[in-house]
């Protein structure tokens, strides 16, 4: 009776695996599957085709129309940020290429312009030193979104579950599962560290957007100048006050800038 | 020139074995060799005699040479008799190399002069008349003595030694010198060094870099070495002399050599016996060796080590008078040049001093020029970069205010051992102009924190790349994928049905091994089967089959809950586990009333009523509740 019992727990147990995978496949669709509405992407065309006109200021309205109906993709903020940076307006573009950044990380056309665009800041830009483990780890994830963060996230924890369950019933497997768990576990832990810090800077990243911007010391008009931060600059938003924000810059200095100068994304 | 015979001769096998192809580059060769000789002009050509050996013994017979470097045209002079000997002209020998792209040609006449007499003789000097030109060579001594040299068979093989060749003879066949360009060089001063191996008529293989000792000096590595010939009192030799600096490290009388050198000698065996199969051919002896003896008979090399005599070098300190203050140690001939760029720079910015060393002399001597002042301007150490004939420093200096002027001047001292005498060279001041720099204070980091990278010069040309045609994945923004509900659930449910599963095998597997367990697990749904039965048979009326079933039901349950085997179960051995697990007297009452109305239905024929019937089920179904309860 209990052999019996032995095998219909195997087998429920190996239920768990076409279980997980069609919870995966659910999770990428919910994640990977576009709704492209037919009048957005007709706006999208019609704005490529001032861009290519060189009415970049209609372009720039036109991409933002397909913003503001609740869409958007890191090609529409991509061709947005090209518009911006043929206008001249080198702050909003390089905040535009962010956010491009954020959902097409991957993309080699983006990643030259950034660069471009980055390179023309004035002032140059700060950047601090960093370990190699450091440059490595932002170098590896950097190439990630969050969205496949979490799905890989989703991915590798199932993948936990599933080596423990798969071990239990499988004997032959057990060699292996404390090589596998520890590959996954720390999988795991470097993607969740990822994840982490790409949402806890969400909304904590700002680029300034004026063609000049102090610096200083307090949140008023009168207070000294610490230093000038100049259009296209990116920053860390510390925390808002009034109309105030305190940023960081990229090499620890603090100050704060006037809201209207800078734009959080 | 017996090599030349041999290099013949082979062609002519090669030949014989009938490749066309060799004989089309013989023939291709032939024809460059006498385009290129009826270029030459008279006055390159060199003329000289040699002879093979210097003495000789009655019987025996000396080779005389009479060579012309550089052409081949001349035809067989005519040297008339020769006192003491019989003259017979055996014919003559070509050569020609191309060493480099440089082409060399020579043409030897040689005869064969077999003494008549003892004594010592003139031959020569010899005169030739080529082209209009006449060409004389030096006159040579040749002492024929009666037969008190070890007398050997003339030689069979050209070129090549035979094996018993005499240690004496060897010494002036193949000897080693070692020359220093100066023997009274100033301490740290570069010398050339010269080593040379002669060789006459020895076939010589493997040579290797020659060793020697070198106490006291420092020795660089040997060139490629060169290759001439020389003659030395009439007899030629081929000369490999391998060059290197040396210089000394300390002062003082220094012994520089002997130098030696390791080389192979082949020597010609002496085919003594006949092939038998058991020679080690047969026996796979295919040894290095076998493929050349095979080619050119019976031939051997044996391994040969060559000394050169010692050589004293007297090593002088340097003076002391004249020594400048900023001396530091070079030793030459130098030439001194600056160079200061840009020369107008804000307050904290570098200036690169550009000094060249370059000449003659001992570079790893050669360190950096000194600054006269260093006033007012912060020093970096300098860089150095050598080279065969200069070295090359960089120093980088960063003016510290805009009151800087000048970089004063630079001195660049050294000894210089051809004249005996120290020299100082001054490059400089160079005037330079100093701003004051943009952000009003100057600070000089020195290591800094945060490196500030300013942004990359601009590139002609640079635009950024084209928008992109399609909208890509448009979706609806605002929310990832881990702010949604669903990504959380999927977490959630996997979990817990991660762990019901879990749960649930360690609890079949329990069952499996743990037999206590097991039991205690399923009595109470044993017992409730049987008290189902029981209600069954009490409501048949049938007596019999209740009080078995009511005893098979509780013994079973004991058994299973106190782990006991069923078939030894007694009342007293239950009542006394019981009792020590503090179950009510009750309880243990109503079990014993069961089990003994059980015995009496089942052994006496007594009818117990329906009420009794009812009083014992309800019995048993309270004392397994209660059991259940108490969790025994």
């Amino acid at each position: 009776m209990t052999y019996r019992s032995f095998q219909t727990s195997k087998s429920v147990s190996l239920l768990f695996l076409p279980l997980a995978v069609t919870g995966i496949f659910l999770l990428s669709c919910d994640y990977c599957l576009a709704e492209s509405i037919p009048q957005t992407s007709a706006k999208f065309y019609h704005a490529n085709t001032y861009y290519s006109e060189g009415e970049y200021e209609k372009a720039i309205k036109t991409y933002e129309e397909v913003l503001n109906s609740g869409f958007g993709s890191g090609n529409l903020y991509y061709n947005l940020a090209n518009s911006y940076f043929k206008k001249g307006e080198l702050g909003e573009a390089i905040l535009n290429y962010e956010k491009a950044m954020r959902l097409i990380p991957r993309d080699s056309d983006l990643k030259s312009n950034y660069e471009y665009a980055k390179s023309l800041i004035k002032g140059g830009v700060v950047e601090a030193q960093a370990q190699w483990h450091r440059i490595a780890f932002d170098r590896i994830f950097s190439l990630f979104t969050i969205d496949e963060l979490a799905f890989s996230l989703a991915v590798i924890f199932t993948g936990i579950l599933l080596v423990i369950l798969v071990s239990l019933h499988i004997p032959p497997i057990r060699k292996y599962r404390v090589v596998a768990l520890s590959v996954l576990i720390i999988m795991f832990a470097l993607f969740f560290m990822a994840l982490f810090e790409k949402v806890s800077v969400v909304g904590k990243e700002a680029v300034i957007i004026a063609q000049k911007a102090d610096a200083k010391f307090e949140p008023f008009d009168s207070a000294t100048t610490h230093f000038t931060l100049y259009e296209g600059t990116e920053v860390a938003v510390v925390s808002p006050k009034d109309s105030w924000y305190k940023i960081e810059r990229s090499d620890k200095k603090t100050g704060w800038v006037k809201s209207s100068d800078l734009e959080v994304f | 020139m017996r090599k030349e015979q041999r290099a013949k001769s082979k062609d002519q096998n090669t030949m014989t074995h009938g490749t066309w192809r060799i004989a089309f580059i013989v023939f291709f060769l032939f024809t460059i060799h006498y385009t290129l000789c009826s270029m030459l002009y008279a006055s390159d050509i060199q003329f000289e005699a040699t002879v093979d050996r210097e003495t000789v013994s009655l019987g025996e017979s000396l080779q005389l040479n009479l060579s012309f470097h550089g052409t081949q045209n001349v035809s067989r002079p005519e040297i008339g008799e020769i006192e003491g000997f019989q003259v017979r002209y055996l014919g003559p020998s070509t050569r020609m190399s191309i060493v480099n792209g440089k082409v060399s040609k020579s043409i030897t006449h040689i005869y064969t002069l077999i003494p008549l007499k003892t004594g010592s003789f003139e031959i020569g000097p010899f005169s030739v008349v080529f082209k209009g030109k006449t060409f004389t060579s030096q006159a040579l001594t040749v002492e024929v003595v009666s037969g008190a040299l070890p007398s050997k068979p003339p030689t069979q093989g050209p070129g090549v030694a035979q094996e018993t060749i005499p240690k004496e003879q060897l010494k002036d066949r193949i000897f080693l010198t070692i020359e220093a360009g100066k023997l009274q060089p100033y301490v740290n001063e570069s010398i050339p060094l010269s080593i040379k191996l002669y060789i006459n008529r020895l076939g010589v293989r493997d040579i290797q870099y020659p060793k020697f000792e070198h106490d006291g000096f420092s020795v660089k590595g040997f060139r490629q070495p060169k290759q001439f010939r020389h003659t030395i009192g009439g007899i030629a030799y081929d000369v490999i002399e391998f060059t290197t600096n040396i210089f000394a490290v300390r002062a003082g009388e220094l012994s520089l050599g002997p130098a030696q050198l390791d080389c192979n000698l082949v020597v010609r065996k002496r085919q003594r016996r006949r092939r038998t199969p058991f020679d080690d051919n047969f026996f796979g002896g295919f040894s290095g060796n076998d493929i050349f003896n095979d080619f050119f008979g019976r031939y051997k090399a044996y391994p040969f080590q060559v000394t050169s005599p010692p050589l004293t070098v007297n090593v002088q300190p340097l003076p002391h008078e004249g020594k400048p203050a900023n001396f530091k140690g070079a030793i030459g001939d130098f030439r001194f040049k600056a160079e200061a760029s840009p020369k107008e720079v804000k307050a904290g910015d570098p200036i690169t001093v550009s000094m060249t060393v370059s000449g003659a002399g001992n570079f790893d001597t050669v360190s950096s020029p000194v600054l006269d002042s260093k006033e007012g301007f912060k020093v970096y150490e300098p860089q150095a970069k050598q080279g065969q004939v200069s070295k090359v420093f960089e120093q980088v200096l960063i003016p510290q205010s805009a009151k800087v002027k000048e970089i004063p001047k630079i001195t660049f001292s050294f000894f210089n051992p051809q004249t005996g005498k120290y020299r100082s060279l001054t490059q400089g001041p160079f005037s330079i102009s100093v701003a004051k720099p943009e952000g009003g204070e100057l600070k000089i980091v020195e290591i800094p924190q945060a490196v500030t990278k300013t942004a990359k010069e601009e590139l002609l040309g640079r635009d950024i790349v084209y928008i992109k045609e399609s909208p890509g994945k448009l979706k609806r923004t605002g929310k990832y994928l881990y702010q949604r509900v669903g990504f959380w659930l999927y977490h959630l449910i996997a979990l817990i049905i991660f762990i019901t599963l879990v749960t649930f095998y360690k609890h079949q597997e329990k069952l499996k091994t743990d037999e206590r367990y097991a039991r205690r697990l399923q009595a109470p749904a044993k017992a409730r089967k049987g008290i189902r039965e029981a209600q069954g048979f009490l409501a048949k009326e049938k007596s019999g089959e209740f009080f078995d079933c009511v005893h098979k039901t509780l013994i079973g349950y004991m058994a299973d809950k106190l782990h006991l085997p069923a078939g030894g179960i007694t009342i007293e051995a239950v009542k006394e586990i019981l009792g020590a697990k503090n179950i009510d007297g009750e309880i243990l009452d109503k079990l014993t009333n069961i089990f003994s109305a059980c015995d009496m239905a089942r052994y006496a024929p007594l009818e117990l009523d329906r009420h009794k019937r009812e009083t014992i089920f309800n019995d048993m179904r309270k004392v397994i509740d209660f059991l259940e309860r108490k969790k025994v």
